[in-house]
């Protein structure tokens, strides 16, 4: 077995164990911070280093290959960015930051396998001690009674989701005999009419739809991003929806783009979760209860991609996974940086931020405009690669149904985006320092939101090369 | 057996999403309890039963002498039953954790009170 | 001193669109030949995107007159903003608006275009905003990029199927592909959502209601966005796709109707102000309606009207906002009634004055008569409507003469009056602008020939591949048009007179208008966040009972949709095994423990219960040849028990819950017996057809060889899947190590 593949893998298991030791001695936010802020940019070096490796693991349990290998460097990237906001980790109490980094750890370890998992089995394990590291992150919330109340109620939709996908792969071995990725891509396409395997496929999604908070297992989003520490927020709504794309593509590719029936499924969720989404976001008032609700209407727009089961629709949505990253992310970049004491943020607190800090303002209204899909960000090349895929295949209602939604979504984006450059605060509020660093990431996410935005060509082939080792 | 078994699933599931529905803590333990068991023996009857003879290959011999049980079902339910051990242990921390905190089995209480309704419709602009 | 510099330092960057106005000069004489230049460049090749440039006669008219106003606005700005806390922020803003304009008419991709569109659509709404100190131009900044943004991604919609017909992005290779697009079954649909998105930007009615609103921002912003530049980003669309979808009776009807109906409506809405600001807005939409109007033709004389009064609509219009801007600027009010005799302060801002409203009136000599006369010519040569275009054409034009009259006439003549601030002459940076502009307006009227060789047909053959030359002379002769003119002289003259009996009216009669767009968009706006907080309460009311009930019923509902649809065959009757007597009393047993759990009233009964159901199930693992579950299962078993009965001991009793107590536990009930009876459904089916075991037979041939081991499923978990095993001990592990966490912290 060739162990180096599992490089990105092991660093982050070395991370996982040093914050485990840390948990365990006195603490001291700064040295935590400190080592977890290096051991995860050792994460990337790994990630990015181990990005065109490919090979097979575990008794071809674990494929390594460039899918799993571009998506296992945007999440150690992620990984490393909310680390990095981890600077400001007050909404977790001091005595718990050695747990938060290492469930962080675990958390983007399993997802790393989600990514690379080619077994049921092996994928059903991946997903579920990733959901356990994200309940128990909910609950280091500072203000315990708020996380207790979010985290079970996200414990309790999450359970009833993985109920729901075990006994999908139930009915899938039922039908096919088969666990094994490889061997499901010979037997299910004979089978694709059969609505058994249908119902199987569709219920196994069931927890991966959780994950990406697709209607109707979005319920827990708002909450849980709610009641999160900010930077678990970020984590959940930045980076755990990379890995969920990277486990629904595997899925949903197995149908090989013949499967009229699935294709129904996806379209009703993809539809309602967009208009729930950019519906409810509309009447929110807080900042994490908005994001969450843009995410649901995100969910739907990236399967509207996947849906389309073509390598372009793959590759539009692997394109948007990656947008969402970094758009989401940004916005949860600001939304920590402003919130006082690490407390949520209502959105008229963001009055007058671009005084406060002009750098946060900038990034946090290229995030929104790229949310809203409007050019030259990277939301709007992967909203347009995403349509242009639909169109190919003869969705134009869906294209327009998206698009109206687009519009609708526009409307909130600019409420958020008026409170924070245009309108002045009630009560005066002082600038907001930065540190060094911190303003670089800033610089980086608003280069990389317009940079992506009219250069999107590099990352585009590269998620096009990838999609290609997707059956 | 697996009419029998498919039916005794299907009424184990009933019974799991009644007490799940039910608004209590302890309830719904039970029936995270009976789904668990209701999905090892779906996938058990998914493997068809229909031997009682283990998957055990005879010394002496490369591989089994007669038709034994499907054996990667049992497999597939071994880390199930672990998991789900697992799961549930943590559940059982977890209710107990939020019931002194919170004092209340009710799920229906637990919601965030103190910040009041958030979903209220946005003050529109005042007219020109 | 600071301020001086930065002064000076703002007016030098007028240099980057003066170069520009050069490079585009230096192309007219291939434009006048009939030549276009192409660069290309890949963007996002994979789906046909590319930044593709088109130069030509449309084009360079459209950039000379964009980066033209452009030098001026910046020079007017340089003054007009100093001292503001944001100059810099504003003059970025402006030029990347300038840029972006640049792109949209010069780009030759239907992406390319949208990108610009909305990039136009993004810096308005940033520069009309920037007065934001201000309650009202935070809103109307939003409003405008809702409606325009909006309208933008309509018009994507248009493209994206444009493109998926004609399979290609490039706008200069769609005019070939014209009739293929009007043979298309939605070529109805393709126009209406080409047409939304020209309309929004365009203001036309009945989404005309933000431009006026627009006017929160500062004057040059209105002179340069709201009049010359981004509001014409419509009416360029509408030309680059007049050979591409236009000729039809749908466009032409649409085009003529709209038009002729904005165009009315702005000019009586005009009259009706008395903020000079507000009135230019509304003309600024009559002549846009106009325009509009026009590009429904399809005839010579139809679009050379639309083409030249485009001209002449920018230079005047303007030329006139910026006057407003000193008005404004010098004497701090820009309320008709209150100034007066401003012609002994400020004499070059009234030269500017009095030449651009000239022109606008259609005086003969200046451009404006110019542009009249080929209008009325146009209007009589409509294929559709042409009565009612040419009643809409010379309404309009006696409105506007009305109107100059007002603006040229009122603030300059007379006594002076009593203003905010003293009056005095503008610096020069500001009044250069509308003089120079308004002095063009002359010029060109006297070499009209001139112009329309070098800049009207051009732009005309660009979208208009005419068979007879344009013809732009200062006499025609007595023909219609020019009886036309001396009616419209003769009216504008006449609502002069009476304006002020005419403003009160219709100010009255406005007030009680009881829809307005502007009303129907504020009512549209409440309505859907009503709406969305209605849904929102009612999906997301925080109730967990309700969340688990929708994700169950979306699933069971979608599982029986899939079977009702695609059911092939029927279920027959059930077929009970004969089973040893007891296996049945076991999985009897088992449904009477099920029963007992769900009802019971005790926790100790409900465990036992419990035990009862996990043993029963290990039995069943037992005796159908899984000896290792069944050990597994009863240790585990075993195990939960106990910690049950630890936890379950702090937890309260269960009295009050148990069995169907309400309403809504019968609901329940049902629920939960539909859920089972789908999962026994399921599971029979499954397990009705036959399996493939070809897995299963190779562990069986493998384990003993390859792996060295005699329990298949051992050989399985710790060989063949291992991976598996060590995640399930990582799972084990982390609960652990979550519930040791969670325990700990109550002791802290």
């Amino acid at each position: 077995m060739n162990w180096i593949l599992l490089t990105p893998e092991l660093t982050l298991l070395l991370a996982a164990a040093l914050f485990l030791v840390l948990a365990c001695l006195k603490p001291d936010p700064r040295r935590d911070y400190q080592l977890a802020v290096s051991m995860a940019a050792l994460t990337v070096a790994a990630g990015i280093a181990c990005a065109t490796m490919s090979g097979d693991l575990f008794n071809h349990v674990y494929r390594v290959d460039l899918f799993s290998q571009v998506f296992k460097a945007l999440l150690s990237i992620g990984f490393f960015l909310v680390i990095f906001l981890c600077d400001d980790f007050q909404g977790v109490a001091p005595t718990h930051h050695g747990e938060g980094y290492f469930l962080l750890a675990v958390c983007t370890l399993s997802m790393m396998m989600l990514a690379s998992a080619v077994h049921l089995l092996a994928i059903v394990l991946a997903l579920e001690l990733s959901s356990y590291s994200l309940y128990i992150l909910v609950f280091l919330r500072r203000d315990s009674r708020w996380g207790m109340i979010t985290g079970l109620r996200y414990f309790l939709v999450g359970a009833s989701a993985s109920a729901i996908m075990l006994f999908g792969l139930a009915l899938i071995y039922g039908v096919t005999g088969a666990v094994h990725v490889d061997i499901l891509i010979q037997r299910l396409p004979a089978m694709l009419d059969r609505p058994m395997v249908v119902t199987g496929l569709l219920l196994t999604l069931a927890g991966f739809f959780f994950k990406l908070a697709v209607f109707p297992f979005h319920f827990w989003a708002p909450e849980a991003y709610q009641g999160a520490p900010n930077p678990v927020a970020a984590f959940i709504a930045a980076v755990s929806k990379v890995a969920a794309v990277a486990i629904l593509l595997r899925i949903i590719s197995l149908a090989q783009g013949n499967s009229d029936l699935l294709t129904r499924g996806l379209i009703a969720m993809a539809v309602v979760s967009m208009t729930v989404g950019n519906l409810a976001a509309i009447a929110q008032r807080d900042f994490k209860r908005l994001m969450a609700f843009s995410s649901v209407a995100h969910a739907g727009y990236l399967l509207l991609g996947m849906l389309c089961m073509t390598p372009a629709g793959y590759a539009a949505a692997m394109f948007y996974g990656a947008a969402v990253l970094v758009m989401k992310y940004t916005c949860f970049m600001v939304m920590t940086r402003v919130a006082e004491d690490g407390g949520n943020l209502q959105i008229d607190e963001l009055a007058g931020l671009h005084r406060r800090s002009p750098l946060l303002a900038l990034a946090l209204m290229m995030a929104l405009f790229s949310l809203g899909g409007i050019p030259p960000t990277i939301g709007f090349s992967g909203k347009l690669i995403i349509f242009v895929a639909a169109m190919q295949k003869g969705y134009l209602v869906l294209v327009i149904i998206a698009m109206i939604n687009v519009v609708i979504s526009l409307y909130y984006y600019l409420l958020v985006l008026k409170a924070a450059y245009l309108d002045e605060p009630t009560r005066p509020r002082p600038a907001i320092s930065l540190t060094i660093p911190a303003r670089l990431v800033a610089v980086v996410m608003i280069v990389l939101i317009v940079g992506l935005g009219f250069y999107p060509v590099a990352l585009l082939d590269l998620v096009q090369a990838a999609v290609l080792r997707l059956p | 057996m697996e009419t029998v078994l498919a039916l005794l699933t299907g009424t184990m599931v009933a019974g799991s999403v009644f007490l799940m529905l039910g608004k209590n803590l302890v309830r719904f333990i039970f029936g995270l309890m009976l789904a668990s068991n209701a999905v090892n023996l779906l996938i058990f009857a998914a493997g068809r039963p229909d031997t009682s003879r283990p998957p055990l290959i005879p010394q002496g011999s490369l591989q089994p002498v007669a038709a034994v049980a499907n054996s990667l079902p049992q497999a597939l339910i071994l880390t199930a039953i672990v998991i789900g051990f697992a799961l549930l242990a943590f559940i059982f921390i977890l209710f107990l954790r939020a019931y002194q905190q919170l004092g209340t089995v009710d799920t229906e209480a637990m919601t965030n009170s103190e910040s009041g309704n958030q979903d209220t419709a946005p003050s529109e602009r005042p007219r020109p | 001193m600071q301020r001086t510099e930065s002064i000076i330092f703002a007016r030098l960057t007028a240099l980057l669109p003066l170069a520009i106005f050069a490079g585009l000069c230096s192309r007219v004489p291939a434009a006048v030949g009939g030549g276009a230049i192409f660069f290309s460049w890949d963007w996002i090749p994979g789906i046909g995107v590319n930044l593709d440039v088109a130069v030509d006669g449309l084009s360079v008219l459209f950039g000379l007159i964009i980066t033209g106003t452009g030098v001026f606005v910046v020079l007017f700005s340089a003054d007009y903003m100093a001292g503001h806390r944001y100059y810099v922020r504003f003059f970025a803003f402006l030029h990347l608006f300038l840029l972006s304009m640049i792109g949209l008419v010069l780009a030759d991709n239907l992406i390319t275009l949208f990108v610009f569109w909305e990039l136009t659509t993004v810096l308005s709404y940033l520069l009309i905003g920037f007065d934001n100190k201000n309650e009202s131009a935070r809103s109307h900044a939003r409003q405008a990029l809702l409606v325009t943004g909006a309208g933008g991604l309509v018009l994507l919609i248009g493209f994206l199927m444009i493109g998926g017909i004609v399979d290609t992005y490039r706008i200069s290779a769609l005019a070939e592909q014209a009739r293929l697009l009007q043979r298309q079954t939605n070529y109805l649909f393709i126009l209406a959502m080409v047409l939304i998105g020209a309309f929004t930007k365009s203001a036309q009615f009945p989404f005309h209601f933000w431009l006026p609103n627009a006017m929160a921002a500062p004057t040059p912003i209105s002179a340069f966005l709201h009049s010359a530049t981004m509001v014409k980003a419509g009416i360029y669309l509408l030309a680059r796709f007049h050979p591409v979808l236009g000729g039809t009776e749908a466009w032409m009807g649409t085009l003529v109707g709209v038009g002729g109906v904005t165009a009315l409506l702005g000019a009586i809405l005009a009259v009706g102000q008395s903020d000079l600001k507000r009135m230019l807005a509304y003309t600024t939409i009559m002549a846009l309606g106009i325009l509009v109007m026009f590009l429904g033709g399809k005839t010579t004389p139809a679009l050379t009207a639309a083409v030249t009064f485009l001209l002449v609509h920018s230079l005047y219009k303007s030329a006139l906002f910026l006057v407003v801007g000193i008005i404004d600027h010098e004497t701090g009010t820009r309320q008709i009634e209150s100034i007066g005799g401003l012609i002994r302060s400020m004499p070059m801002t009234t030269f500017g004055a009095a030449t651009a409203a000239m022109s606008m009136a259609g005086f003969p000599l200046f451009l404006g008569f110019i542009g009249k006369e080929i209008m009325y010519a146009g209007a009589l040569t409509e294929e559709m409507f042409p009565a009612f275009a040419t009643t809409a054409a010379v309404l309009s034009n006696a409105l506007m003469a009305a109107i100059a009259g007002i603006i040229a006439i009122r603030p300059f003549l007379g006594p002076p009056r009593q203003t905010p601030r003293a009056p005095h002459e503008a610096p020069i940076g500001m009044w250069l602008g509308p003089a120079t502009i308004g002095a063009l307006g002359l010029v060109f009227g006297i070499f009209p020939d001139w112009v329309g060789r070098w800049l009207i047909q051009p732009a005309v053959s660009a979208f208009h591949p005419t068979v007879e030359p344009v013809q732009l002379k200062l006499f025609h002769g007595f023909n219609e048009p020019l009886l036309l003119s001396f009616l419209t002289m003769g009216l504008g003259l006449g609502l002069y007179l009476v304006r002020r009996s005419i403003r009160g009216w219709l100010a009255d009669r406005m007030a009680r208008l009881p829809v307005t767009g502007d009303r129907l968009y504020e009512m549209g706006m409440a309505a859907t966040a009503r709406t969305a907080a209605g849904l929102t309460r009612f999906i997301q009311n925080g109730s967990l009972h309700r969340y688990l009930l929708t994700i169950i019923g979306v699933f069971t509902l979608a599982t029986a949709g899939i079977w009702a649809l695609n059911a092939t065959t029927r279920p027959g009757l059930l077929h009970l095994p004969s089973l040893p007597l007891a296996q049945w009393l076991l999985v009897t047993l088992m449904a009477a423990a099920l029963g007992v759990v769900v009802v019971a009233r005790s926790r100790v009964l409900a465990v036992c219960a419990l035990g009862v159901i996990g043993s029963g199930a290990a039995l069943i693992f037992l005796v159908y040849g899984a000896p290792d579950l069944a050990l597994t299962q009863l240790l585990v078993e075993t195990l939960t028990l106990i910690i049950v009965a630890i936890v379950l001991l702090r937890l309260p009793s269960l009295d009050k819950t148990a069995g169907l107590h309400s309403p809504g536990r019968w609901f329940d009930a049902l629920v939960a017996v539909g859920v089972g009876t789908l999962v026994a459904a399921l599971t029979l089916a499954v397990t009705g057809g036959p399996l493939d075991r070809q897995l299963t037979d190779f562990f069986e041939q493998n384990s003993a060889i390859a792996a060295h081991g005699r329990n298949i499923v051992n050989v399985i978990l710790v060989d063949f899947r291992s991976l598996d095993t060590l995640g399930e001990l990582v799972v084990v592990a982390t609960a652990g190590l979550a519930g040791f966490s969670l325990l700990a912290r109550r002791r802290r």
